[in-house]
Order: structure tokens, then C-alpha cells, then sequence
């Protein structure tokens, strides 16, 4: 047998696309009850590899095997052995959750016999029991995708397959579904599957980094940070925006950036560059921090130097102010008898970047559409950029950026058509349409593309693209509905790099985003949930004053068998996976209950109450708001 | 406004015009269909075998005869001695028409009297008996011109075509097809712009900009005329060169009723596609309203016959006026004057649809 026991066996694949190198010589193992994690840039062949594994792409060259068969000559038995998983919603949203599964079970022949009990386990095990008789469509982002997950899981498959599966997914959503890969792990299932998040990244027991279409790096995520000999210095500047800069400035963009509330410096040489830092910015904590995937990955990304020329455009292509830019009272939307949005009351600066945090279908996108003037409130009233919204929508949007949720260029135009037309119905023409266009095509970072057909952009260039297109006419008021979702690290932070110099000029963005660690990034944060705010401020008043929880970080080996054991402990609220580990929220101190539960059992575990993260506030207000409701 | 409208217009255009597929639905389908709809309907009459009752039983009747067996076009199948057998063999469809001479036609044309033919088509295939009419006709008087001799074909129709006494001809129904094609092309391109925006999302970005309704429908609607003009013209070109169609009134009154009719099918097609909620409903919509528009334009089956009631109801299909607007100019040579009913209709049709659809568009979500 050539795939030599394991589980996935990818032999010297390569896949061509044209001219274009997709895949380049890819050999990779996955062990039999092992999740294996493929990380790396937009672009870099991760999808590729899951489709020729997965038996519906053929490569040029090399062969790939699951559980022993080949997935181009021995498809029916790979198929049957296979569950695949594909970025695309692929139900059918006018059935019912449980049609839906049905379905599948016939599709794979699933015998009628036991058929019932199967369908009840997943539906059991995935807590998607209460909704199985709603619409597919009608599903939040995260259920739509627990329940192509169990669509997949039907037929009892050896081996998943899942392309970017948590795609837009809240942090909570993203946990449970989690919690159900952990337990079908558990069960012996072996997992191959890419992800665009890094702290998904961390939990898998192998990662295979890539980039240009090959594996550059492979190994446990702390084996690929350990090799890659890369070492961090977190920096915390206390709210300094203007740091960042200067610290890229003085030691190089591609190993400054920005994570969450800290600035993290990639070195090789910690004594000196230390040194260096405490000198740039003796204001700030300075200390070695853990490198992380994130840090490895930002240190491959190539985008870095580009920062510079970009951030440079915007203070010239924005049209800041200052005063009040946006002010709304008791903003209200139903739609028939449902409240998507109830009484948001907000008040804003010119200059601020105000983030929309909360879970799929809380309200977010309603909201700000309905600032945008999009959507009519069903009560309330408010001022946007001097303009009443109840009132003169239109004119609103002369005023207004805005850039959708799903990307909304057209498609079949050219990158600089595309362009040419939103300067058009802004109202620009002759030299300054001209200026405007060159503007925005560097600040997509299109220079040389612009002639390309705007369906042929990826990832990072796309939202860039959109961004440019939606601040064409220098608004001062700008509205991101989750731009970066689905973008890779590097994207996510240049585009936020962007955002800050937006807001710097003057312009305020109101942002809405499901990355926890972008909610750092924010002035101010409002959390929504189920169309109420129910929370508001700085994101480190959030984390403090307006934290009761206090957090224990458990790192130990195969966290999640812990999860149950740790939950019962008195005193203990909740457990949840965080990265490689286990966050658990307590009302009080249960760091030595917690200790005593390892040491009983005679496993090494580091226990550490830490500040809680934005992650953690969030699912330990929604929770609280959830637990108010019942 | 002119910014935005440019905008607005040369990106509809590059989207409809970049794709080889759409610049072939738009181009050439109609006249791929024109062609083949107008052969199908009249090269295919070859070799029609029809009956010859000949009362006079002279020369001049024999002559003629044989002109009709040698033009191609009819076979002689029966000679028959009585009226009862023509209708017989008509009633078994054993032939499709008869010749028949009365008696004294050759003292009639010998004497230079007018001396006629009568000539029974099988009115059941209408578009056949026209054809037949036609052949006979221009064989007849092929006959008559050669020999100097004066003769004219009385027509008479089988019984059984009494349910269809609106005989098409070629003059009819090219002119009839070009203004179906019309209607089909515009409506089913034009039915899916709007929906087509809403369903892949693009519209939520065009939603937020200063563009207004107005300059949107327009932008919408202008591509969609012109290539319905430029089609029409190629249509109504290609009836020339292939079917002899000539316009006979006023090309200038032709174009104001074209105009008017393409305004009309936008404006319902618009109205379709701000309606619906994804492409398929649009197409399926724009089908349905099709359908009934074409049966209930007198295209087919003339206005006349319909029952009263029905009657009335065509006055709000907007075919039935841009048909006989269009035939009214090309085949009678109608005056704007003469046109004017047809020409408030569609100008009313025209406004209603338009406005109607461009206030059904919101710039909102809802």
C-alpha cells in the first residue's frame, strides 16, 4: 500500500491553473484520529489541495490517497469514505434542517434502518435539536455551517474535509463547532481541513503553513514556531496609536504589527532589539512574549513593505471633520413582529473608528444600514454628518462611505471600470475622476492590474478594492460591515492599518467585525446582541470595569477531554477552548480547585489567572445577556 | 446628473455588450429567429398537390394548367368532374387546394372579356391557403401577362376556413414577427437588470451612493433601446433584402411607433424586475406575460373575432397597438393621422410602465 497507513496521504501533487502554479510538488501526511490544520495566505493553494483530495479536482502530477484508495482511480471507495466540506453554503435553504440531513442520507445511501437515531445523535450532539424544523436558510451564519457539518457527517465518514469552515463565524458559534470537531476526534475521526484563523490553527495537532503554493513549514503549531527561530517582544502602549508607526518606522514594517491591544516585534535577537524598543518608546511595557502562529505567519507576508506608500495615500484622499458626526436616539427596526434592532442609542466623533461587535444575526448589518440610509427605521431619529436620517436619507449618502458585507463591485467589470463608474455617480469627472482613480488603484495596491476582470481578484485585493471604491468621494463618515472577514492575517492587518490613518485624518468608521482581536482596534465598542446593545465603551473599560468573570488560562495536552471535568468544578461558570488551551470563567479565584483537578489526575498543566481577553468579555456578556433573557 | 447617467449608461453597456454569449442573445438571436421563423413559415410550400375541375375543357384551360404544374410549386393530382369530389377530396386533405374553370373561360379570354379562374384553398392551414393564394395568383398572372390575354382568379375558400378569414401573408406576419421579437427580446433582457443587481448584491453598493432613482431607471432602460433599435433596424433590413418587405408609409411614423413600443416593453420589463426577488421569477413572470400579450394582440387570431368583452381587454395589451401601429405604416401606408388610436394607446402604455416602475424602485432594502 503506497499511502503508508496514514489516514490522507498527498504524493508530489501539482496543480496548474494556466500559467499559474497553484499547487508546486505538495506531499502531506495526516495520521489516522489527527487534525491536521492547513494555514497560509489567500491564494496559496490550500483549497486546491482539499479539492484533489477530496477526488472532484485532478491534479497534473501526484496522487493523493484516503484511507489507502487512491482519489482518482478508486473515487466511489474515497468518496464513501469521505465527508468534504466546501466554502460555498451548499444546502438547500427552503427545507427544513431536518429535509436537509434526510436528504444527505439518502444521497449517500444511508441505510433507512438507524437512519432516525443517527440523524437525532447529530442533531443532539451539534444542540441544533430545537431548530429542526426551520428553513436552512433561515439559520444564522454559525448554524448554517453546523448544519452542513452534519449534512457531512451522516454516512459515518473516516475523514473530514472542511475548507475555511468558521468563515465568518461569531466566536461563540465558532467554539460550539469546535467543541463538536474535539468530540468527533475523540471518536476516531481524522480531520484535514484549512482555516484562515490562527487560534483555530493552534488547536490542530499538525499545521502545514503554505505559501505560493507549497508547504514551507509543517510540524505541531509549536514545533513550526519553535523551528521558524522566531522570537517576540510585546510592547503595550497604553492607547498610542501613533506608536505603531513610528516603531515601523525606526525598525522595519515587516516585523512591527499591531495585535490586539499590544504592538508585537518579531526579532532574532531579543537583547538588542529590546534595548532599542525601551529607547523608541520608554513610556510603554515592554517584555518577551510567547511567539505565536500569528507572528509566523505575518513573518512570511510580503505585503508589509507595501504599508508605507498605501497609509501615506489616505491622509491625502480623506475628508475629515470634527465635531459630532453621528448622533441617533432610540433607533428601532422590526421586521413584521421580529425586532432585529431595538432602541440603539449612539453618539459619535468625527475621527473615531466605533466598532459593532456581536453574533451572527444580532443586528449588526442592520444597524448600518440603517445609518446608511438603506434601511428606513421603524422608530427612532438621528443625524448622520449633519443630516437627518428619518428624513433625507438621500442626502445622507453623498456623505457616507459604505461598504457591504458580502463584496458587491461588479464582477464583470474591470478592476478600473468598476472605479470609473462609483467616480461617476459620485459625481467626479475629467482630472479629478483621474486622480481619484490612480488613488485608489495604489491604495488597492492595482497598479498593475487594472485591467484585470474584478472576478478574478482574491481575497486581500478584493476588499481593498471595495474600500477604495467606497471612499472614492472622500466622505467623512465611513461604514465597514465585516470587511476583513475571510481575509488572511497580513490582509486583515493592512486593511486596519488603513482604517487607523482614515480615522486619524478625521473620518470616523464605524466597523463591525468578528475577529476579537481587531475589536482592540477600536475607539470605542458597542456589543450587540439579539438587536440590543448591551454593552458600550473602551475596549479596555469593557475588559475591566465592565468584566465581573474572572479568567483562568489552562494550557495542558488534549484539552478538550478536560472541558466536562474542569465545568463541574464549584465555582467554575464555563469552559471554553481559547487557541491551544482552555479559557475557564469563574465568579471567583478557582486557580487551586483547578490545580488540585490536575494534579489528582497526575497531568501537567500551567494554570494562570490572566486579563480576560476580548474574546472572553464577549462570550461572558452574551452569556450573561442570554442567561437575563431566560 | 449627466455625470452619473454616463456612469450609469457606459457600464451597462460594457456589461452587456463584453460577454460574446450576451452580444450574441442581443445581436443575433432575433434575426436567427426572424430568419427561421419567416422560412419556416414560407419556403417549406413546395409540390402542393391540389385538384383541377375543368368545366371548359379548351385549350386556353389546359394551358393554364400545365403553367400551374410547371411552376414547381403545384402538382396536379386529380382531374375531377365535379364540384362534390373537390370538396370530398379537400374534406380527406387528399389535396390542399383546387383550380377550377368554368365554363366558357376560353371565349371569355378569347374575346377579351374578363374571364376568371376560381381557386379553392384548405383554409385550415392558414398560412398555406395564403400561400397557395399567392402561387396561384402569381401563376395565373404570369399566364394572363404572357399571353396578353385578360384573367383573374376569383379565390374562394373551403368552408372550414371561416374561423380564419385573417389570412396571413408574408407582408403580415414578417412585420408581425418583428414586433414579437421585439417584445421577446427587450422584455427578457430587460426583466433580469434590476434583479439580476439585487441577486448577486451589487445593488446595496450602487444603493448607498447620491445616484437617484430617475438617473438609475434611465441608465437601466437606454442601453436596452438602443440595442432594441439597432435589432429592429437589422430586422426590418433583412425583411427587405430576404422577403421584399418595403415600408410603405413613413419610415420617420415606423420608428416613433418602434420607439414607443420598446419604451413600453422596458417600462413592463422593469416593473417585472423591480418586483421580483430573484432572476428565475423575473423570466418566469416576463414568460407568462408574453404569452397572453402575442395571443391577444390579433397576431394570430384577429381582435375582431374575440368576444366583446375580450375586445376591450386587448386595448391594455400593448402589443396589440405596436402591431398595428407597425403594420399600419409598412403594409397600408398608414399617416400618423390615420395611426392615431394606436399612437395615444402606446404613448399611454409607454408612461404608465415607466413611471410606474421607476416609483416602484426604492433605494432602500425593503
Amino acid at each position: 500500500m503506497k499511502s503508508g497507513g496514514y489516514a490522507v496521504s498527498a504524493d508530489g501533487i501539482t496543480k496548474r491553473y494556466g500559467s499559474a502554479v497553484a499547487v508546486d510538488n505538495v506531499s502531506l501526511n495526516v495520521n489516522s484520529g489527527a487534525i491536521y490544520g492547513l494555514i497560509g495566505p489567500d491564494g496559496a493553494g490550500k483549497t486546491t489541495i482539499l479539492r484533489v483530495i477530496a477526488g472532484i479536482l485532478k491534479p497534473d502530477s501526484g496522487e493523493a490517497f484516503v484511507c489507502g484508495h487512491s482519489c482518482e482511480r478508486e473515487q466511489i471507495a474515497v468518496k464513501n469514505s469521505i465527508a468534504y466540506m466546501s466554502q460555498k453554503f451548499g444546502l438547500y435553504p427552503d427545507m427544513t434542517v431536518q429535509e436537509n440531513i434526510r436528504l444527505y442520507a439518502d444521497l449517500y445511501g444511508v441505510e433507512k434502518h438507524g437512519m432516525r437515531e443517527r440523524i437525532d445523535e447529530l442533531l443532539d450532539f451539534s444542540y441544533m435539536k430545537p431548530f429542526k424544523h426551520r428553513q436552512a436558510g433561515k439559520l444564522s451564519g454559525g448554524m448554517k455551517q453546523k448544519l452542513q457539518l452534519i449534512c457531512a457527517l451522516v454516512h459515518k465518514p473516516e475523514v473530514l474535509l472542511l475548507d475555511e469552515p468558521t468563515n465568518g463565524v461569531d466566536p461563540v458559534s465558532r467554539r460550539d463547532f469546535w467543541r463538536i470537531l474535539y468530540g468527533l476526534v475523540a471518536d476516531g475521526m481524522t480531520i484535514l481541513m484549512s482555516t484562515a484563523y490562527l487560534d483555530e490553527a493552534e488547536r490542530c495537532s499538525v499545521i502545514g503553513l503554505m505559501h505560493k503554493g507549497k508547504i514551507i513549514a509543517e510540524g505541531s503549531p509549536e514545533e513550526v514556531v519553535r523551528k521558524s527561530g522566531i522570537q517576540v517582544i510585546s510592547v503595550k502602549d497604553g492607547g498610542d496609536r501613533s506608536l505603531v508607526k513610528k516603531l515601523k518606522g525606526a525598525m522595519g514594517g515587516g516585523r512591527v504589527h499591531a495585535y490586539g491591544d499590544r504592538i508585537r516585534v518579531l526579532t532574532h535577537d531579543m537583547q538588542t532589539d529590546t534595548d532599542e524598543l525601551k529607547k523608541l518608546a520608554p513610556e510603554a511595557v515592554i517584555e518577551p512574549d510567547r511567539a505565536m502562529l500569528e507572528d509566523i505567519f505575518m513573518s512570511i507576508g510580503e505585503s508589509a513593505d507595501a504599508d508605507e506608500n498605501i497609509l501615506s495615500l489616505i491622509a491625502e484622499g480623506a475628508g475629515g471633520k470634527s465635531g459630532t458626526a453621528l448622533e441617533v436616539r432610540g433607533l428601532t427596526k422590526r421586521f413584521g413582529d421580529f425586532t432585529a434592532v431595538n432602541n440603539i442609542s449612539l453618539t459619535v466623533p468625527y475621527g473615531e473608528i466605533f466598532g459593532f461587535l456581536g453574533p451572527n444575526g444580532a443586528g449588526k448589518s442592520t444597524t448600518i444600514k440603517m445609518l446608511c440610509g438603506l434601511l428606513p427605521a421603524t422608530s427612532g431619529e438621528g443625524v448622520v454628518g449633519g443630516v437627518d436620517i428619518v428624513h433625507k436619507p438621500e442626502t445622507i449618502k453623498s456623505k457616507i462611505g459604505y461598504m457591504s458585507q458580502k463584496f458587491s463591485l461588479y464582477e464583470d467589470l474591470r478592476v478600473y471600470e468598476n472605479i470609473d463608474f462609483y467616480g461617476g455617480i459620485y459625481g467626479l469627472t475629467g482630472a479629478e475622476l483621474a486622480q481619484r482613480r490612480d488613488w485608489s488603484l495604489k491604495l488597492a495596491g492595482l497598479e498593475d492590474r487594472k485591467n484585470l476582470m474584478t472576478s478574478e481578484l482574491v481575497g486581500g485585493w478584493r476588499q481593498r478594492l471595495a474600500l477604495a471604491c467606497a471612499i472614492l468621494h472622500k466622505p467623512s463618515i465611513v461604514f465597514l460591515d465585516e470587511p476583513t472577514s475571510g481575509a488572511d492575517p497580513a490582509s486583515r492587518r493592512l486593511f486596519w492599518a488603513i482604517i487607523n490613518e482614515l480615522a486619524a485624518s478625521g473620518v470616523t468608521v464605524f466597523v463591525s467585525t468578528h475577529y476579537m482581536e481587531e475589536a482592540e482596534y477600536c475607539d470605542r465598542l458597542a456589543l450587540i446582541f439579539r438587536g440590543d446593545m448591551i454593552a458600550m465603551g473602551k475596549p479596555s473599560e469593557l475588559k475591566t470595569s465592565q468584566m465581573q468573570d474572572r479568567i483562568i488560562e489552562v494550557l495542558v495536552k488534549d484539552p478538550f477531554s478536560h472541558m466536562d471535568g474542569l465545568g463541574k468544578l464549584d465555582s467554575v461558570l464555563d469552559v471554553s477552548l481559547f487557541g491551544a488551551g482552555l479559557h475557564v470563567r469563574t465568579k471567583d479565584t478557582a486557580e487551586t480547585a483547578i490545580k488540585e483537578y490536575f494534579a489528582e489526575k497526575g497531568i501537567r498543566a500551567e494554570v494562570n489567572a490572566i486579563e480576560a481577553t476580548m474574546e472572553d468579555v464577549f462570550v461572558s456578556m452574551i452569556e450573561r445577556a442570554d442567561g437575563g433573557e431566560k | 446628473m449627466i455625470t452619473k447617467l454616463k456612469a450609469m449608461l457606459l457600464k451597462e453597456l460594457k456589461q452587456m455588450l463584453r460577454d460574446p454569449k450576451m452580444r450574441t442573445i442581443v445581436f443575433v438571436m432575433p434575426l436567427l429567429q426572424l430568419l427561421v421563423f419567416s422560412f419556416a413559415l414560407t419556403m417549406d410550400v413546395k409540390n402542393i398537390g391540389i385538384a383541377v375541375l375543368d368545366y371548359d375543357n379548351s385549350p386556353q384551360s389546359r394551358a393554364i394548367t400545365d403553367s400551374f404544374a410547371a411552376s414547381g410549386y403545384f402538382r396536379i393530382q386529380y382531374r375531377v368532374t365535379g364540384p362534390d369530389e373537390v370538396k370530398r377530396l379537400l374534406d380527406r386533405g387528399d389535396v390542399r387546394g383546387a383550380v377550377v374553370f368554368p365554363k366558357g373561360f376560353e371565349k371569355d379570354v378569347l374575346s377579351g372579356r374578363s374571364a376568371s379562374v376560381q381557386v379553392i384553398a384548405d383554409g385550415t392551414m392558414s398560412n398555406d391557403a395564403g400561400i397557395i393564394m399567392n402561387y396561384a395568383s402569381g401563376v395565373i398572372s404570369t399566364y394572363a401577362a404572357k399571353n396578353s390575354v385578360n384573367v383573374t382568379e376569383t379565390v374562394s375558400f373551403q368552408h372550414r376556413n371561416l374561423f380564419n378569414a385573417n389570412l396571413l401573408s408574408k407582408f403580415y406576419y414578417v412585420p408581425g414577427l418583428i414586433t414579437l421579437m421585439m417584445m421577446v427580446s427587450g422584455m427578457l433582457l430587460t426583466s433580469i437588470a434590476i434583479v439580476r443587481e439585487k441577486e448577486i448584491g451589487t445593488i446595496e453598493q450602487v444603493m448607498v451612493t447620491p445616484i437617484s432613482r430617475t438617473e438609475f431607471i434611465i441608465g437601466k432602460t437606454v442601453p436596452f433601446m438602443l440595442t432594441g433599435l439597432i435589432t429592429t433596424t437589422m430586422m426590418f433590413v433583412l425583411a427587405y433584402f430576404i422577403f421584399g418587405i418595403t415600408v410603405k408609409g413613413s419610415i420617420f411614423l415606423l420608428f416613433a411607433v418602434v420607439v414607443m413600443s420598446i419604451i413600453t416593453y422596458l417600462g413592463l420589463a422593469l416593473l417585472v424586475s423591480v418586483s421580483s426577488r430573484t432572476q428565475q421569477q423575473a423570466l418566469l413572470t416576463s414568460f407568462f406575460l408574453m404569452m397572453p400579450s402575442a395571443l391577444l394582440s390579433g397576431y394570430i387570431f384577429p381582435v375582431s373575432n374575440m368576444p366583446e368583452p375580450v375586445q376591450y381587454f386587448t386595448c391594455l395589451v400593448p402589443m396589440r397597438w405596436s402591431l398595428e401601429g407597425i403594420i399600419g405604416v409598412v403594409i397600408k401606408g398608414a399617416t400618423a393621422a390615420e395611426l392615431s388610436k394606436q399612437l395615444i394607446w402606446l404613448c399611454i402604455h409607454a408612461i404608465f410602465f415607466m413611471v410606474f416602475a421607476s416609483m416602484k424602485f426604492k433605494k432602500t432594502l425593503e
